[in-house]
């Protein structure tokens, strides 16, 4: 079951250089309890990628279209009950919608009747030719023709669909998304001295949350929060709920921010970096207890990072980012036994290893290009050894490369490059070959 | 360590300040080309050779200078700070008679600005680069500009021989009483303009500077309100230099309530000091000086005291 489906995200900074396309037309989706992992290099768009989801980017950055899909019956409960007037239900709808005038205006609006009906065979059609059964009401909301042809108000955020209701988390008021914020959906930072505020006690900071979401006393708050660092790892939680974070180490600074996360009991957790401020037997052991916490509490986990070990030692599936679009989307095994696109390899030869005799480590030519003029067509092209004249000109959509059909279900693998989609003559000519230590020291 | 400890140490440590302030001070006066004697003798035709010298002697004058300082230190611990000569009284009387007057206004002053330089510092920061803040900024920069001598004069002339409703002669009321207290608000706005047009830019760019930090966006992702944000944890964070600089501007309070006593005619300390300055009153001088002095290093512990209740990385230091 889905929790959160993140559909076309693009988020744009308006700097005095110029625009930024730090996110461009992201999609994936999180299942209930599992753990995902969001993996490229610094400047990839990762952490903004992360930071819309609680909607906290800020200027100069927007978050230019797309949406953010939260599904969870309870929260949409509470919301229900909150913001009455913000409910669509997709039911109700569907028996009043008069067909035939919908048509006419989506016609007027420029939708295209391949995406309303999500089906390749009425391509270029007209709507109004298509048979009134094959329109879909949810699409016409997906496609964000909702509010324009009358059918939603633009505020409405709450939509009811049978048992797949959800949020929509980019409509929602401020009120609305700082009652998800933390309580819902919880971030870790990476940097947890600056994350922290210095002059309040670190059990202020986490039970600050706990009173206000959850409407506990003072007192009450109090005995969560120290529950919750001893939960983390923090020796003598009690004594050191009013000490304040400079008093703190780094891996225990680490942990306070994970018990601040877990606070509420979020339904999903965002770990942008979460490990990589520390050493490595810190990040080891955190890593750990995030894995524990999480099946704990069954929480899904986000993890962002640019740390491959990272991602094989705690994630079910990835996505890896390039210049702010997605470049391949894997479950992880799939993605380091048999990585598809060019950049994914690239990232796999660049893990050092041990036992390889190798003297220097593999490295991808070039850098990641400016956001502000990406290359036109793949935009890894530059970088990549395989490009042709094609990759120059077309943009590759995320694709399964067996079908070259578009990836859009969350289990099926994506992979953005023009191979998969016949478009390339030579083809790629890498060859994986996974390491078998045994295998290296007779070689050696 | 805890805040008690730190109180304790640093109140421990303001004693070596103040004996340092009131060597200063009496090194300092003693420089100045004054003869007392001359101030007693005046222009008396009569005065010969040996009367200066018997009165130089009397006085102790004449003895090494380390020697007079631990005379005076002595006698002035025990409130004794000298005869003022042009009056017939002690200087300690003098001050204990007129020092209210003064640390009223100067809190008065320090009320008022703070009064208007936090809230409109906070809201300049919150509309950063909106009509509002500008408005803010060009305010603050016309504080600073403004001498207080001239600001005094101004207000004077405008509400009292303009608009009639302020009095130019200072009230009969006791301190306390509200007319008294209406009327100290024009001297009040005079002293403290300058040090509130300074405290509401430091406070707005402090708060700027804090909004920017990464433990505010931590603060958002907790899904506290804006407000909560802003008034908890970004405003404890930007008064830790408020605090700072204000203590600096306290001696600015201090010199401008000589200005401003001596252009609203408040019988304070510093209008007694102008006095005994152009009377070379030695003793009133170095009397007045000291208490100043000691007001400033107590203004500087009640903001160290502020800064470490703020700010608990503070603490640990002394």
């Amino acid at each position: 079951m889905t929790l959160l489906e993140v559909s076309n995200l693009t988020v744009k900074f308006y700097t005095p250089d110029g625009v930024v396309r730090a996110v461009d037309d992201l999609s994936y989706q999180i299942e209930r309890g599992e753990k995902f992992g969001v993996v490229g290099e610094s400047g990839a768009g990762k952490s903004v990628s992360a930071l819309s989801l609680l909607r906290l980017i800020e200027d100069p950055g927007r978050i230019e279209s797309g949406a953010i899909r939260f599904y969870e019956d309870d929260a949409v409960q509470t919301f229900e009950e909150d913001f009455p007037k913000k409910v669509v239900d997709l039911e109700e709808l569907r028996n009043e919608t008069d067909w035939e005038t919908l048509a006419e205006s989506l016609d007027e609006e420029g939708a295209s009747a391949e995406e309303i009906t999500g089906d390749s065979r009425y391509a270029g059609d007209d709507l109004t030719d298509v048979p009134a059964d094959e329109l879909s009401i949810q699409r016409v909301l997906e496609g964000g023709y909702g509010s324009d042809v009358g059918l939603i108000d633009e505020q409405d955020f709450i939509v009811k669909n049978g048992d797949r209701s959800y949020i929509e988390l980019l409509r929602a008021p401020e009120k609305a998304i700082q009652r998800i914020r933390g309580n819902r959906i919880a971030m870790i930072f990476q940097d947890a001295q600056t994350a922290l505020n210095p002059v309040y006690s670190v059990g202020e900071q986490i039970s600050e949350a706990i009173r206000h979401h959850l409407d506990y006393s003072d007192k009450e708050a109090k005995e969560r929060t120290i529950e919750l660092l001893d939960q983390v790892g923090i020796p003598d939680a009690e004594a050191r709920y009013g000490d304040y974070p400079h008093e703190f180490s780094g891996g225990m600074q680490q942990r306070v921010i994970i018990a601040m996360a877990l606070s509420c009991d979020p339904d999903l957790l965002v770990a942008d970096e979460p490990t990589t401020a520390l050493d490595v037997m810190t990040e080891a052991k955190i890593l750990g207890e995030l894995e524990t916490l999480s099946d704990e509490f069954d929480t899904s986990i986000t993890l962002i990072t640019h740390d491959l070990g990272v991602i094989a030692e705690l994630v079910d599936r990835v996505v890896v980012m390039y210049a702010g679009r997605p470049v391949e989307k894997a479950p992880v095994e799939e993605l380091f036994y048999d990585p598809k696109h060019p950049y994914t390899v690239g990232l796999m030869a660049s893990i050092p290893r041990i036992g390889t005799g190798a003297d220097r480590l593999k490295t991808i030519p070039g850098t990641m290009p400016d956001l502000i003029e990406v290359p036109s067509g793949c935009s890894f092209h530059p970088r990549c050894p395989y490009a042709e004249e094609a990759c120059t000109r077309k943009d590759p959509m995320l694709v399964e490369p067996e079908t070259g059909e578009p990836a859009e279900a969350e289990d099926k693998r994506g992979v953005s490059c023009l191979e998969y989609t016949g478009d390339l003559t030579q083809g790629l000519s890498f060859d994986v070959s996974v390491d078998n230590p045994a295998v290296g020291e007779q070689n050696e | 360590m805890s805040l008690r400890r730190f109180i304790i140490r640093r109140v421990l440590v303001s004693i070596p300040i103040l004996l340092g302030v009131s060597m200063i001070t009496f090194f300092l006066v003693n420089l100045a080309p004054i003869d007392v004697v001359d101030v007693i003798i005046g222009i008396n035709p009569d005065a010969t050779q040996a009367d200066y010298a018997r009165l130089r002697n009397e006085l102790g004058i004449d003895r090494p200078i380390y020697i007079r300082y631990w005379d005076w230190l002595t006698s002035a611990l025990q409130g004794d700070f000298g005869p003022v000569y042009s009056r017939g009284l002690d200087a300690g009387e003098l001050i204990a008679a007129r020092w209210k007057e003064t640390v009223l206004l100067g809190l008065y002053g320090w009320v008022i600005a703070l009064l208007i330089a936090i809230p409109i510092g906070i809201y300049s920061a919150l509309k950063k680069g909106q009509l509002g803040d500008d408005v803010g900024r060009f305010a603050a920069l016309t504080g600073i500009s403004i001498p207080n001598f001239w600001l005094g004069l101004i207000l004077l002339g405008f509400f009292s021989s303009q608009l009639g409703i302020f009095s130019a002669s200072t009230p009969q009321t006791p301190l306390l009483h509200t007319k008294t207290l209406a009327w100290l608000l024009l001297p009040g706005i005079t002293i403290g303009s300058a040090a509130a047009a300074n405290l509401m830019r430091i406070m707005r760019t402090s708060m700027i500077e804090e909004m920017n930090k990464e433990y505010v966006t931590a603060a958002r992702a907790k899904g506290l309100p804006e407000r909560t944000v802003m008034l908890k944890h970004v405003l404890r964070n930007s008064l830790i230099s408020v605090v700072t600089v204000a203590a600096f501007l306290t001696s600015g309070i201090v010199a401008g309530s000589v200005v401003v006593e001596q252009v609203f005619g408040w019988p304070g300390l510093g209008r007694a000091f102008v006095t005994a300055a152009t009377r070379q009153e030695i003793n009133l001088i170095l009397a007045i000086t000291l208490f100043t002095g000691t007001a400033i290093v107590l203004m500087n512990l009640v903001a160290d005291i502020l800064y470490a209740v703020l700010d608990p990385r503070i603490r640990d230091e002394y």
